[in-house]
């Protein structure tokens, strides 16, 4: 029996997803929605679909996020960025447990829109982003800003919608957004959510209720 | 002998009556004090100037006012963690120290009415109030949201007021040290009330109704605050009074036996 859903939407338009100028001005963005059964009564994403998306994009590659976990378990070396009036700690890993953390830190709150995921290719070092350029991600030209880091080996940037009930997932090749999708649909469906593929006006009337 | 006397308190018509026979006067004296007269204008009065009360109402805005009995929550007009550079869509914050359970007053693009609306967004906070995320505010939830955003400002603007205020009362004080004292324990003792009567008027709040206990606590913390300012001005008044007209004399030494 299934306990909700996972879908996406490719191409979407609309301002209200609150994920800067759509379409974006180079790559590909897609909308990910989710459902759970009976609907939650919390904000934020519920930890099973946060565990599906964790799964999910490292399978893909290495995933690079605002963290306030100090010190960083993974650091090996690699200086947080702490140039400028406060501190920005990044992490990077490929393990799907340590990333779900990403979606309940109360430092970079993803209900907020204040947390951005990079993801780099399998294998890859982590990105040597700079603050102003991680900052960036944070605002509304995040989309414009993004594809200065395809030289860095992010292959793709995903980000909170508004009141971070949605993703958007930017991605620079389609190549990215297949393996992407691919991605998503397994966990999905391993995890025993439904997956589709809708339309923008169907993706918004999954949240009606 | 009998003559007549003029008397005279402010703001009276000087008039004469006469003064029985058994009162007699060596000398003449003159009265007290003549009747009190309007100032001209461009003249200036010495009042002794407090920014007690604008402090007090300005730190409503940023002190969190905690609600007793939510396990750490407090009322707050200000996000935690990141916020960004255009600022919060939301202005009413009912929140932990780290932000991690919140209930917050917002407004924009609602996914469960698919319209912009007033609304609520919260996390692990259903259990203190009974509201669920994106459940609509409603009208009180506009004026609540309107009087919140437009507080934050004012409650900040009050706050610079009421410290210039205060030390320009330092500087115009004749004992600058004694008035400086008053002003931080003033300053300190209106946290403490704000908090106390505060939280108060929180815990008076019934939990269900937030914005109820949002006007509550905040008028509390204002009521303390004002209060606070008041007792910890006059304490320190007080105090400095005791310490500058004490003496310490030391006792003399005497050989040990």
């Amino acid at each position: 029996m299934s306990r909700g859903s996972i879908f996406a939407c490719l191409d979407p338009r609309g301002a209200e997803w609150q994920l800067g100028a759509l379409p974006p001005p180079a790559g590909r963005l897609m909308l990910i929605g989710w459902r759970e059964e009976p609907p939650p009564v919390d904000g934020g994403v519920p930890p099973p679909v946060a565990a599906t998306f964790s799964r999910a994009l490292t399978s893909i590659g290495r995933i690079t996020y605002l963290s306030s976990t100090v010190p960083a378990p993974a650091g090996g070396g690699w200086p947080p960025l702490k140039r400028g009036p406060a501190p920005v700690d990044l992490l990077s890993t490929s393990d799907p447990q340590e990333l779900a953390q990403a979606f309940e830190d109360a430092a970079h709150p993803w209900w907020m829109q204040g947390q951005v995921l990079l993801v780099s290719a399998p294998g890859a070092a982590p990105p040597a982003v700079e603050r102003r350029q991680l900052l960036s991600l944070l605002e509304d030209e995040w989309t414009s800003t993004a594809r200065a880091l395809s030289p860095l080996g992010v292959i793709g940037v995903m980000r909170p919608g508004v009141d971070g009930d949605l993703a958007g997932l930017l991605t620079f090749t389609a190549d990215a957004e297949q393996a992407s999708l691919a991605a998503l649909e397994r966990e999905t469906l391993l995890a025993s959510f439904d997956w589709s593929v809708v339309t923008e006006e169907a993706f918004a009337e999954r949240y009606r209720g | 002998m009998g003559g007549s006397r003029t008397p005279t308190h402010a703001g009276a018509t000087q008039g004469h009556e006469p003064i029985d026979s058994g009162t007699s006067a060596l000398m003449a004296t003159p009265a007290p004090a003549g009747p009190r007269v309007p100032l001209a204008a461009g003249s200036t009065i010495d009042i002794p100037m407090s920014g007690g009360i604008p402090y007090a109402v300005g730190q409503a805005s940023v002190v969190r006012i905690p609600i007793p009995g939510t396990s750490g929550l407090a009322i707050e007009f200000s996000p935690r963690g990141w916020t960004p550079k255009s600022g919060s869509t939301s202005t009413l914050f009912f929140q932990d120290v780290a932000g991690n359970r919140h209930l917050r007053l917002d407004y924009g693009y609602n996914v469960r009415t698919r319209t912009i609306d007033y609304h609520w967004n919260q996390k692990r906070t259903f259990s203190e109030f009974g509201i669920a995320d994106h459940a609509p505010a409603g009208t009180a939830g506009r004026a609540a949201y309107q009087a919140a955003r437009y507080f934050k400002y004012a409650g900040r603007v009050l706050i610079v007021a009421g410290v210039i205020i205060d030390a320009v009362s330092i500087v115009q004080a004749s004992k600058p040290l004694r008035r400086a004292s008053q002003v931080v324990a003033g300053w300190a003792a209106a946290w403490a009330g704000c908090k106390l009567v505060g939280a108060g008027g929180a815990a008076l709040a019934t939990p269900t109704t937030p914005l109820g206990m949002a006007a509550v606590g905040v008028g509390g913390c204002i009521i303390g605050g004002i209060a606070g300012y008041a007792g910890g001005s006059l304490l320190a008044g007080e105090v400095y009074d005791w310490a500058e007209g004490t003496f310490f004399t030391p006792l003399p030494e005497a050989a040990a036996p």
